[in-house]
């Protein structure tokens, strides 16, 4: 089976994301399992800017083909104006309108789509729907079409030129249920082949160093939260319900930030970022904290949560994040927090009660075992795929798309 | 999979009743708590969710007062000095224009709030009257079920996409994904699809009207609905009744596998029946809403009579797709 990926980023230096997924599935279905998986992408690394940073061009990334395009246009100034216009009413945009948002969006990658056209893949993966490839790609492809939607309940999923998209998908792999429940409560799909795969996790590979000493800062205690500093991940409003937190509960207790910074925190003597790790480190500090927290309100899945109960690290998330809140609640391994009362009064009862914490973290190291370990995982999806390819060959009539490919 | 020795449903009601407790006694600061709030919904996704005017509001509230005491501080040496001068000598006038703005957006916010109320108040008194979800009667059903010969000799050289409802472990899906038809499941009952959907088969944890509602149009070649029409309340089932109408290409085959109403006399109801307050049709009133949109209708009834099968075809034209 030969798959091709199309997505904005690609590569070891893009952390986390729906990116970060597609290299995974990806590298896990060639060295796991032998198959063939080439990407389609851009020489981007910023998504706020979509700026060409990499080379165009083909190059193998840990045995998978990368096939680079430079993009016509990336993010322009004028987004942020088209998005505020949109933001507060999408659904009531315009075609052409919202159309606008997904060019501004960027990237633009007419050369990418030409040469997808040409790809023999058996099967199209589009990797998230957000972006102007998976928009203007997934109608061209003569291949069944899979959509990873990676959404979640964002302004841009009610904009119009999404339910095309969507209703061009010849199945979906979703993060979770709260995923497909959300884009079946938004787009008329609910028929469409799918599968719920979430993500697969590695296992832990740190160096056995202290993570207070990997922070800086010694043996104090701490809690982390791993993934991009972002505002819209909800780091500023982390860092602030905790440094509310630390003035009302004094005492060395101590928030370490790890991931790709693109917010400002505030200097403070109980706020640690460390920006990029690597795995070892991340490991590392993970394995040491207290408490691991997901902020962000807007995850398709998190990683990282999955990555804390890995090693056996309590979890706790935003309470309006449905996927976040879904893997705490199947699992058991995690609380969330719906308030500034309900974040202080959760963390003070975790960080004073270690038999909590064990018993929740062991829930949810049991959970990710049986769930997401790699081997399970990868088996799942390769069998999904296939049978989309066996759907595709055997019941074109299925796909207006694949109607028209047909030879005449 | 919450089976360790703290209960979790405990540790979140506890958690819970700690943050009462702590409002009621005024530990937080009012202000502050707003402010910290407005933060929180900041981003939070709204749309779709029960509850969520409640904590829009949260937000507005935040965000009503607005604060006549401009920030003065400043990087320059003198700034916060030149800054504070400026306030003092302004503050009637900002004072003045702030205290209307928030008297207003007071005023909009109070009643938005009403609105929240009426709502709730409609939502609570609809729930007297309907039930969330359609109720699944269950039927003890596998592959050597006396309907399932029919089933299967009914889609017997069909291809389209085929909806099992009450699929349970998926074995109907199975079978009919040997004939070659392309067959998913939707059960709402809790656990029934799990190992099956971890085996690779398409089965969704799913309300039957709540997953018809986001089908497209004519996209469905058939459906099999079994266990998931008795219970249904009038309203319900005008519902489904729309729905397949919608959903069904016209070129299709459908199903409908119940319990006899005969059979439901005195208390060989069962529970969930019972309960639900629904009751099956008769395969009569079946025969009639499904010729009457086009189908060719053959009924059998069980060898114990309590249970029957409408097995339905139509051949439309041309597809609707």
């Amino acid at each position: 089976m030969k798959v091709a990926y199309v997505t904005p980023r690609y590569g070891p230096q893009v952390m986390g994301g729906a990116e970060g997924a597609a290299r995974s599935l990806a590298e896990h279905l060639v060295a796991d399992l032998g198959h063939e998986a080439e990407v389609f992408t851009t020489c981007a690394l910023d998504h706020l800017t979509w700026d060409d940073v990499l080379e165009p061009g083909t190059e193998m990334i840990n045995g998978v083909t990368v096939h680079r395009f430079r993009s016509a246009a990336g993010r322009p100034p004028r987004f942020f104006e088209v998005d505020a216009a949109l933001r507060a009413s999408p659904s009531s945009a315009t075609y052409d309108e919202a159309l606008e948002w997904v060019t501004t969006n960027g990237p633009v990658t007419p050369d990418l789509l030409d040469a997808l056209e040409a790809s023999d893949a058996d099967v199209v993966s589009f990797y998230p729907y957000l972006f102007y490839m998976t928009v203007h790609g997934i109608s061209r492809v003569r291949q069944p079409a899979v959509l990873h939607p990676a959404a979640h309940d964002e302004p841009a999923l009610y904009l119009k030129p999404y339910a095309d998209a969507f209703a061009a998908a010849d199945a979906f792999c979703y993060h979770t249920r709260a995923e497909r429940h959300l884009v079946e409560h938004v787009m008329d799909v609910a028929e469409t082949p799918q599968i719920v795969l979430g993500l697969g996790t590695n296992h832990a590979v740190g160096r056995g160093r202290p993570g207070g000493v990997v922070a800086g800062i010694g043996d104090r205690p701490y809690v982390v939260s791993v993934g991009r500093v972002d505002e819209q991940k909800g780091s500023v409003m982390l860092a602030r319900f905790f440094t509310e937190f630390k003035k009302r509960n004094p005492g060395p207790l101590a928030l370490v930030f790890v991931g790709p910074v693109s917010a400002t925190i505030p200097d403070h003597p109980d706020l640690v970022v460390t920006g990029i790790v690597d795995e070892e480190d991340k490991w590392d500090l993970i394995g040491d904290a207290l408490v691991s927290i997901s902020p962000s309100a807007m995850e398709s899945f998190s990683l990282v949560v999955l990555e804390a109960w890995v090693k056996g690290i309590p979890a706790m998330v935003n309470a309006t994040c449905g996927p976040t809140v879904e893997n705490c609640e199947r699992s058991g391994g995690g609380l969330a927090f719906d308030s500034f009362a309900s974040f202080e009064v959760t963390l003070q009862r975790l960080i004073t009660d270690a038999s909590l914490r064990r018993e929740l973290g062991e829930k949810g190291r049991r959970y990710v075992a049986e769930t997401f370990d790699w081997p399970v995982l990868i088996r799942r999806y390769e069998a999904f795929l296939l049978s989309v390819i066996e759907r595709g060959r055997t019941m074109p009539d299925a796909s207006s798309r694949l109607i028209a490919a047909q030879p005449s | 999979m919450n089976d360790g020795t703290v209960d979790l449903e405990i540790v979140r009601a506890e958690i819970a009743e700690e943050v009462r407790q702590r409002r009621a006694d005024g530990n937080f600061d009012a202000a502050k708590e707003r402010e910290l709030e407005q933060l929180f919904f900041q981003y939070a996704p709204m749309q779709g969710r029960v509850g969520a005017l409640g904590e829009a509001l949260r937000s507005v509230d935040a965000a009503a007062f607005i604060d006549p005491r401009v920030p003065v501080g400043s990087n320059q040496p003198a700034g916060a000095v030149v800054k504070k001068a400026m306030r003092k000598a302004g503050f009637w006038y900002i004072e003045w224009i702030t205290a209307q703005t928030t008297r207003a957006l007071s005023g909009i916010a109070r009643s938005l709030h009403l609105i929240d109320d009426e709502i709730t108040d409609i939502r609570a008194r609809l729930d007297l009257v309907t039930v969330a979800g359609s109720p699944v009667i269950g039927t003890a059903s596998n592959a050597s079920a006396w309907w399932a010969e029919a089933v299967l000799a009914a889609f017997n050289g069909s291809s389209g996409r085929t909806l099992v409802a009450a699929c349970a472990d998926g074995w109907l899906v199975r079978s009919l994904l040997a004939l070659g038809v392309d067959a998913y499941g939707v059960d709402s009952r809790p656990g029934q699809i799990t190992a099956a959907e971890i085996a690779g088969l398409d089965l969704r944890d799913d309300d039957l009207l709540e997953h018809l509602s986001g089908v497209a149009e004519a996209r469905l070649n058939g459906i099999v609905l079994t266990g998931t029409t008795e219970a249904l309340l009038p309203a319900q089932r005008r519902n489904l009744v729309e729905r397949l109408d919608t959903v069904l290409a016209s070129t299709c085959v459908a199903v409908i596998h119940s319990l006899h109403p005969d059979a439901i006399d005195g208390d060989r109801i069962p529970a969930e029946l019972d309960l639900a307050g629904g009751r099956p049709l008769r395969p009569s009133t079946w025969e009639s809403l499904l010729a009457d949109r086009g189908f060719t209708v053959t009924t059998q009834r069980s060898p114990d009579d309590a249970e029957f099968v409408v097995v339905a075809t139509r051949r439309g034209s041309a597809s609707l797709r």
